[in-house]
């Protein structure tokens, strides 16, 4: 997510601005926010109401967390659990929002390309 | 064979936890593109040597690193054979309008997708932090 916080220029040069939405909890998303000094909304979907809607689910994810074992909050190893979570997916929308662009990642370990896409903004909303 | 069982249990293991470490650190920088074949091959070396090494001296000094070894490895080539997304189920295409949806944004307030209304906008579903 910081990626896009470092592209959001280059996406405001085509007026596209980010809202980005995950299965973490209202406490983690503000975690994240503060953490990656994210200034676009980080929405939070805990119970995948909307993944479920738009059918980006995933259910046997896996999630490394750092929080089962601990020792005063020290983790002590990064734990991998399997999640429902949402299958990593990037919808371009346009002022009427219509659908213009979708992206999802055949391999859930990929995050998506920027190269990818700034090509499909600059397809949609070419400057 | 000239490896003692015990170098070979350790050897294991280190090469586990080393490529476990290389391979978490590439795909936190987005490094990662197509399958890590180098990671996969030194996986199945750690898994056949820490057998090698139980199989050859079945002691407690071996025996640890080496099913800690193979653990390490055994768990890496299983995630890597389950990293396939059930694509197929999205219930929007292009062209087609978005559903509309609403979720608590970061900040606690209500986030409403009415609110995107005459906006361009890249909607991102992601897996969550780490």
């Amino acid at each position: 997510m910081r990626r896009f916080e470092e592209l959001k220029g280059e996406l405001a040069k085509h007026g596209v601005t980010v809202v980005a939405l995950s299965k973490d909890s209202l406490a983690d998303v503000t975690m994240q926010a503060k953490r990656d000094k994210l200034s676009f909304p980080l929405l939070s979907d805990p119970h995948l109401k909307v993944i479920r809607q738009y059918g980006v689910e995933h259910h046997k994810g896996v999630e490394f967390s750092t929080a089962r074992f601990s020792i005063g909050g020290i983790p002590l190893a990064l734990v991998p659990s399997v999640k429902a979570m949402a299958i990593p997916t990037s919808l371009l929308i346009d002022e009427e929002g219509v659908i213009r662009w979708i992206d999802q990642a055949e391999d859930y370990r990929l995050r998506s390309d920027e190269k990818r896409v700034m090509q499909a903004v600059q397809d949609a909303f070419p400057l | 064979m000239g490896i003692s069982p015990q170098i070979l249990a350790v050897a294991a293991l280190g090469i586990a936890v080393a490529t476990w470490g290389f391979y978490l650190v590439a795909l936190a920088k987005n490094t990662l593109s197509g399958l890590p074949w180098g990671s996969i091959a030194l996986m199945l070396v750690a898994l056949a040597g820490g057998a090698y090494a139980i199989v050859g001296l079945s002691t407690a000094p071996v025996i640890a690193p080496a099913a800690v070894g193979i653990t390490m490895s055994g768990l890496f080539l299983g995630l890597l054979s389950i990293r396939k997304t059930p694509i197929g189920a999205i219930t929007v295409a292009v062209g087609g309008h978005i559903l509309p949806f609403s979720a608590q944004s970061a900040t606690g307030s209500p986030f409403d997708s009415a609110s995107l209304a005459g906006q361009r906008v890249l909607l991102k579903f992601f897996r969550g932090s780490w």
